[in-house]
Formats: structure tokens, sequence, C-alpha cells
């Protein structure tokens, strides 16, 4: 009774910081939550578009544990991606026809996508401790070197069609079938479920990768990154951690792999492809490495910016110009990337609050002006000293 | 071709046809619930007929996106300035697909959904073409395929393991199994005892070298099959396998090498003595990369296909196509401008046949009759593939269009009951 009894307890509490104590946390995850629910009842392809952003935040921040974190640049993490989507699709394509025979036809859609989830991540953890163990013994960019050469790997081993098992460059078709329980008929795959699914698994996710971070293991983690001597010489296996460290991160990126297969309805080749590798480092660099939300923000950047160049027609026809722009921008003027940009525009937003109240509209007014030539003015000198943190 | 001046018969029941368009997007599994969305669903309100262009525009295959895109807007003007659709404009909007299944599903996905349009026409990766066809069949929208050549994606699923054609997924251009069986014509009149092949390191490569085996064995090719070498996609040096070849003593080689690999495939092989040391090389691609290339690479005197001809057949339509578009861009057309210039006449004379609605479209595709640049054919109906032609010929210089042509050009008539019978032996559909 008693455990009943705490997580009434500790609901309520909930529930109460989220409704009485102004704008806390819980208020935050409520609404945060209630607008998800919202968004599934939107336009089917704003659905999609944000199943797909969430997919990217979770492949971007699990990168982000080995970069930001662990001070590690990988440019193989699609080898994951790709594990995690082949996975699921060499299952759901071979082994449907048997788990309809043990469970029955009804569910079985269902348990089999189960049943591919798990072989993606098992088949992930399968290359990624062997990938690990050697990879972690470089750094910088040998490292990123070798990561690379790996991800390539896969990628030829998965266009030579090894035993007929990928389908070289066609890819693995993704077919979620109908499941019924209970009478309950529904489609894995019909949009809204999907984003539901998504949602149910990347959410925790980015809950357990929260949790890693602020864990011992990622305060060694950060450790390593600031100085790997100084944390060996506090007794940190520094080979080791970073070895575990990695492959918690394709675990992660693993599960990503698995819903873009899902969301798709193909397992590709070009999701092992150094390209796809490239997205996690593009977002995480859009959004800001040193902000656990960074990647996070980088993504929805990376995803929607691209979207909206695609409604129109004389954008998306250069659009790698324009998206070449917001990168150097990014990169020239946010160095901390667009989360460190959001923190920045809340100071000032902030200090021009401040003026205000010291001296009026014309003040602020004068502030804001101010501040913002002196801001384009040395932008070159201000993105270096803020970057100085790290790096 | 139907080029006069649209009649507006349909105009009364315009707004019928558009409510009965949004029941059935609505119907067609995306789960969009509130009847108040519908109005997201795009801009069919202004009266124009929308077509989703979707093709490579970016990085090492763009060459093809951007020459579809000259023959679909040739079209487009022509069309509007002639009374447009049933007297409605086309519009046509082109997404990149970055040759990549996730972006083009992505990029699909919005075009039905948020610019509303009526129907879709492209697809250059044969891969993502076949990602992309139980994508259509889902969201119940007519695709015309303009260039993906894969037998395999109008293979009626079930057919074969690789088989991914549906009822909404057509091809207006000969397929790779097409183009193969006027490759072993050609071979057949050849006197090659051995025949090899050097190919892109994928699927298409691979698909090249067997239903050239398959369609010359069945049209009993007496000639033995040895060497094959596949070079990856964007390969700088191919010599290794140019040597392998030239060392393994073929009197033929058939090559599917395109774009910026053949090119410098051509090059390196002319210095390593290829073209004495091998008697003769059938280039399956090989026009749709000579003319939009500078200079004409591939050596006259050497065996060549392409999809389309701009000088067969020796039609008014042919010509006129052939000299509207000169003017316009100071080449010959390609054949992914003439499919996807095609394409957008097939949509108009669905739509004015019938009514602008996927379904209808769909039908009015289905064993469909249409006579454009390429000639006059037929859809096969239990496969939605074009029963075009395979055209075969000599590349030979030509001072006038200052450009390769194909003369003299051979064009082997296809029947698809003869296409079935000759792949018996072989476990491959031939998708017509």
């Amino acid at each position: 009774m008693s455990t009943h009894d705490g997580i009434t307890d500790r609901v309520g509490a909930f529930g109460r910081e989220a409704v009485s104590n102004g704008w806390t946390t819980e208020r935050f995850a409520v609404l945060g939550l209630i607008g998800l629910v919202l968004l599934a009842f939107g336009p089917t392809f704003q659905v999609y578009l944000f199943t797909e952003f969430m997919i990217i935040a979770l492949f971007a921040l699990a990168f982000n544990l080995l970069y930001g974190y662990t001070g590690l640049l990988s440019f193989g993490h699609a080898m994951f991606y790709a594990g995690g989507s082949y996975g699921m699709a060499i299952v759901l394509r071979d082994a449907s026809p048997y788990v309809a025979e043990v469970v029955g036809s009804g569910i079985a859609p269902l348990v089999t996508f189960v049943l591919g989830a798990l072989a993606g991540v098992s088949l992930v953890l399968l290359i990624a401790v062997p990938v690990g163990w050697l990879s972690v013994r470089l750094e910088e960019i040998y490292f990123a070197l070798i990561t690379l050469a790996f991800g390539m790997l896969v990628f030829s081993v998965i266009i030579q069609n090894p035993g007929g098992l990928t389908r070289g460059t066609d890819g693995v078709i993704v077919t979620l079938g109908i499941t019924e329980v209970a009478g309950m008929e529904f489609r894995l795959g019909e949009r809204r479920t999907y984003y539901f699914l998504t949602a149910a698994i990347v959410l925790p996710s980015i809950y357990a990768i929260w949790r890693v971070v602020n864990s011992p293991f990622g305060t060694v983690c950060k450790a390593i990154r600031e100085s790997p001597d100084r944390a060996a010489a506090l007794g940190v296996d520094v080979t080791y951690h970073r070895w575990m460290t990695f492959v918690v991160s394709a675990a992660f990126v693993g599960v990503a792999g698995v819903l873009i297969a899902g969301l798709a309805n193909v397992a590709s080749p070009y999701h092992a492809h150094w390209t796809t590798s490239a997205i996690p480092v593009v977002a995480t660099v859009i959004g800001g490495a040193t902000f656990f939300a960074g990647p996070i923000v980088g993504a929805f950047v990376f995803l929607y910016v691209r979207w909206g160049i695609s409604r129109f027609p004389a954008l998306e026809a250069h659009w790698e110009f324009f998206f070449g722009l917001m990168l150097i921008g990014t990169v020239l003027y946010f160095k901390q990337g667009a989360a460190g940009g959001l923190l920045m525009l809340r100071g000032w937003l902030g200090d021009v609050r401040a003026a205000y109240d010291r001296g009026g509209t014309d003040a602020a007014l004068d502030y804001a002006k101010e501040s913002t030539s002196e801001r384009l003015g040395r932008g070159d000198r201000s993105a270096e000293e803020e970057g100085g943190d790290r790096e | 071709m139907v080029r006069e001046p649209g009649t507006i018969r349909n105009n009364e029941n315009r707004f019928g046809d558009r409510v009965r368009r949004r029941t059935v997007l609505k119907a067609a599994g995306t789960g969009l619930a509130a009847t108040g969305l519908a109005g997201c669903l795009g801009d069919d309100d202004d009266g124009t007929v929308t077509l989703g262009a979707m093709y490579i525009f970016s990085g090492f295959a763009s060459l093809y996106g951007d020459e579809a895109e000259r023959g679909y807007e040739m079209a487009v003007e022509e069309i509007n300035e002639n009374g447009g659709i049933d007297g409605q404009d086309v519009e046509i909007i082109a997404r990149d697909t970055e040759g990549d299944a996730d972006t083009a599903i992505r990029q699909m996905t919005s075009l039905i959904e948020e610019d509303g349009v009526d129907g879709l026409f492209g697809l250059d990766s044969s891969g993502v073409a076949q990602a992309m066809a139980p994508q259509v069949e889902e969201q119940q929208i007519p695709l015309m395929v303009t260039h993906a050549a894969t037998p395999f994606l109008t293979s009626p699923e079930g057919e074969h393991d690789n088989s991914v054609g549906n009822e909404w997924v057509f091809r207006n251009c000969n397929s790779l199994s097409i183009d193969m069986y006027g490759a072993a014509q050609v071979a057949s009149e050849l006197d090659v005892s051995e025949w090899a092949t050097i190919g892109p390191d994928y699927a298409f490569g691979y698909e090249t070298w067997d239903y050239f085996e398959a369609f010359a064995e069945g049209l009993g090719v007496d000639a033995e099959f040895t060497d094959e070498q596949y070079p990856a996609l964007e390969t700088s040096d191919f010599t290794p396998y140019i040597s392998a070849i030239i060392d393994a003593e073929p009197e033929g080689v058939i090559t599917p090498l395109w774009g910026a690999d053949l090119t410098t495939f051509l090059g390196q092989a002319d210095e390593a003595g290829w073209f004495d040391a091998i008697e003769y090389t059938l280039f399956s691609v090989g026009m749709g990369t000579d003319l939009p290339a500078d200079g004409s690479p591939l050596p006259e005197g050497q065996h060549a296909s392409t999809r389309y001809d701009p000088f067969v057949p020796e039609t008014e339509e042919n010509e006129t196509f052939r000299e509207t578009y000169y003017e316009e861009y100071e080449t010959l057309p390609t054949y992914n401008a003439e499919g996807a210039y095609r394409a957008v006449y097939l949509y108009k004379e669905a739509i004015e046949e019938g009514e602008n609605d996927p379904d209808a479209i769909r039908d009015t595709f289905t064993g469909m009759d249409h006579s454009g640049p390429v000639g006059e054919y037929q859809f096969a109906e239990e496969t939605n593939q074009a029963v075009v032609p395979a055209i075969w010929g000599t590349v030979t210089e030509d001072a006038e269009w200052e450009s390769n042509v194909l003369d003299p050009v051979e064009v082997h008539e296809v029947d698809a009951d003869e296409l079935d019978d000759l792949l018996a032996d072989s476990e491959l559909p031939s998708g017509v």
C-alpha cells in the first residue's frame, strides 16, 4: 500500500506544481504533453513532419552524448541508424509468417514490430561493441575518420546485398500490417498511431539520456571531455568509459533507426551513408552541442527550415544555397548554436526590460540599438569568447 | 496528341469533383479528422490543375532533374498558351528527392497533403521509385514514372519477390527490360562469342547484366557471358576494371555506366586502348549522358541506346517537339526531357477524357492509347508499363546539330507476350 500512496502523493504534488505554483518545470511538461496530443489532430503532413523531427532529434541527441558530453566527434553514426532500420525491416519481412503462426495473425503485426525493434537494437549493440572498442583508442580527427570508415564499411556491406538480406541499393520495404486485438483493429503505420508510438518511444528515450547525462556516469563523461589526462589521473579508465558511452549512444541511435524504418516504410542504404552521419552533426552544430536540448532544437531547425524552403518553389530550386547560408550564419554568429542563441535572446530581452524599467521606452530603444550594432560589429570576437568555454 | 484548346465541358461539375477528390484523400488512410482541415489540402480552389514533379535536382545526378525540368516547363507553357487543361491552367510544383527515399517520401507527402496536387510524376532512382510505389497506393494518387527503369516497378506485386507494381504506378518511358531486349537483338546480329559487362555497383548495373543475358539466351544468341565488373558510383579511377575486362578478352561489352562516371570511364578506356582491344561496346544509357555533355563523349561507331530518339519516329509531332526544344535550349532533347514533357500531356489527356479525380485519372491511364514525340504507344493493362520500342543505333557525329546522334538507328518493336516468352527460362519478370 505504501508504494501506492507514494505514487498518489507524487502525482498530487506534480499536479499542484503544474497548476498552482507558477511557471514550473511541471507546468511546462503538462503543457508540452497537451501540445503533443493536440498536434496529432493538426494537418496530416505536420503530423508526419513532427514524427520525423522526433526521430531526428533522438538521433542527434544520442550522437551528442558522445560528442558534446564526451568530446568524441563520430562521423559514422549512420551505421547504427541503418542497423536499427535494417534489423527492423528484415525481421518484418522474413519473420512475419512465423510470428503469425505462434501468436495468431491478429496481434502478429504488433508483435513482429516489437521483435523487429528488439532485433534492430540488438544488431546495433552487436556492431557497436567491437567498433566502439576499436575506435575509442583514437581521439579527435582520427576518431572521426575511423568511425567514418566503419560507417562506409557498413554502407558497402548493405550495397553488396549479402545473402539476399539487404536487397542492395533498393533497400528493404517495410509494411506495418493491421493489428487486431480484442476486437479492435488498428494499423500501426497509420499516421497518427505512428506519431503516438514514436512519441511514446522518443520521450522516454530523451528522459533516459537526460538521466544518463546527469548521473555520475555523465559527470565522468564531462570530466573526460574537459581533460582526459586529468580524468585519468583521478582514476577514471578513460578508454573503457568512452567505449561504454559509445555503446549507449549507438543503442539510442538504433532506436531512432528502428523508428525511421517504420515512418519512411523503407530501410534504405542511405540510412548508412556518410551523408546521414552528417545529419546529427549538422543538427548539433545548429542547435548547440553544449546544451542538453541543443540537438533537439537543431533537429527542429534542420527539418523545419528545409520544409519551409520546400514550400517556396523559388527557394526549393536552390535549397542548398539557402540552407548553406543558414549554416554559415549559425557558425559565425551563434557559436553555441540556436539553443545558445535562444538563451542569449532571453538574456538580452531581460536587459532591454531592465532598461525600460529604468528609463522607459526611450532607454529601452537606445539600449536595443546600441547592443545590436555592437554585437553585429564585433561578431567574430564575441563568438570566440563564447566558444571559449569548450574546445 | 490532343493539342486543341481545352473545352470547358467540365466546368459545371468542377465543384463536385473537388469535393469528391477531398473525400478520397481523407479516406486514403491519412487519418485526416476534422473536415475543417480540408482547407489545408491545397489550392484546388484557384482553378488550376496542380501536378507534383519529383526529380533529383541536387548533387551528383542533378543533371537528370535539370533535363526533366526543361521538358515539363515546355509542356506547361504550350498547354497554358493553348487553353490549359479543360480551361484550367496547369501548374507544376517541383521537389528535390535528393535521390534518397526518406526525403522523397517526405516531399511526396507534402505535395499530396499540403499542396493538394492532382497527380505525381518523375523519379530518377529505381530504389526511390520502388520505395515510393506502396506509398502512392496508400495515398491513392497516380504516379507517372518518367525515368526510373527497373522492371520490378511495373511487375505486379507478388509476381517476383522484388515486384512492387500496383494500379497507381505507371511508367511512360521504356524500362530496363525493354532496353535489354533491344540490346539482345543487337547482340544477335553481331559476331561475338564472349560478352562482358562493366556497370555501376548497384541494382541498375546488376539488373542490366541479368536481363541482357536472359534475353540473349532467349533469342538463342550463341555466346558466353563471362566477366562482370562493378565499379562504385562516382569512381575516379576505372583503370583496374578496364584492365580486368581487357585481360578477359571479350569481343563485346555492354555498359550501363552513366553521367560523370561514363565520361570518366570513356577517357580512361580510350587511353588504355579499349576500343582497339574490344570490338563492340554497347552503351545502354549512353545517349542520355552524351547529349547534355559538352564535347559528345561517346566515340563514333559504337552502339548505344536511348529511350527516346529526337529523329524517330519521323512524325510532325516529334519534329515540332525537337525543333521547339532546340530553339529554346540549343541542344537536342534527351529522353528524360521528353519523358517529363509527355507526362504533363498524359495528365492533360486523362483529365480531359475523364475528370480531375485520382480514381478517374488512374482508370484513364490504365490501358490508355497515347501519342507523343516518342510515337504512338499503349499502356499495358497488366503492368501499367508503356509499350514503347527499344531504340538502338550507331553513334555518329552530326554536323548539322553539332552533336552525336544515332545513325543508322534501329527501332525494335516490343510485344509483351514475346518478352515474357524470352524470359521464361529465367526467373525475371518482364514488367511489361
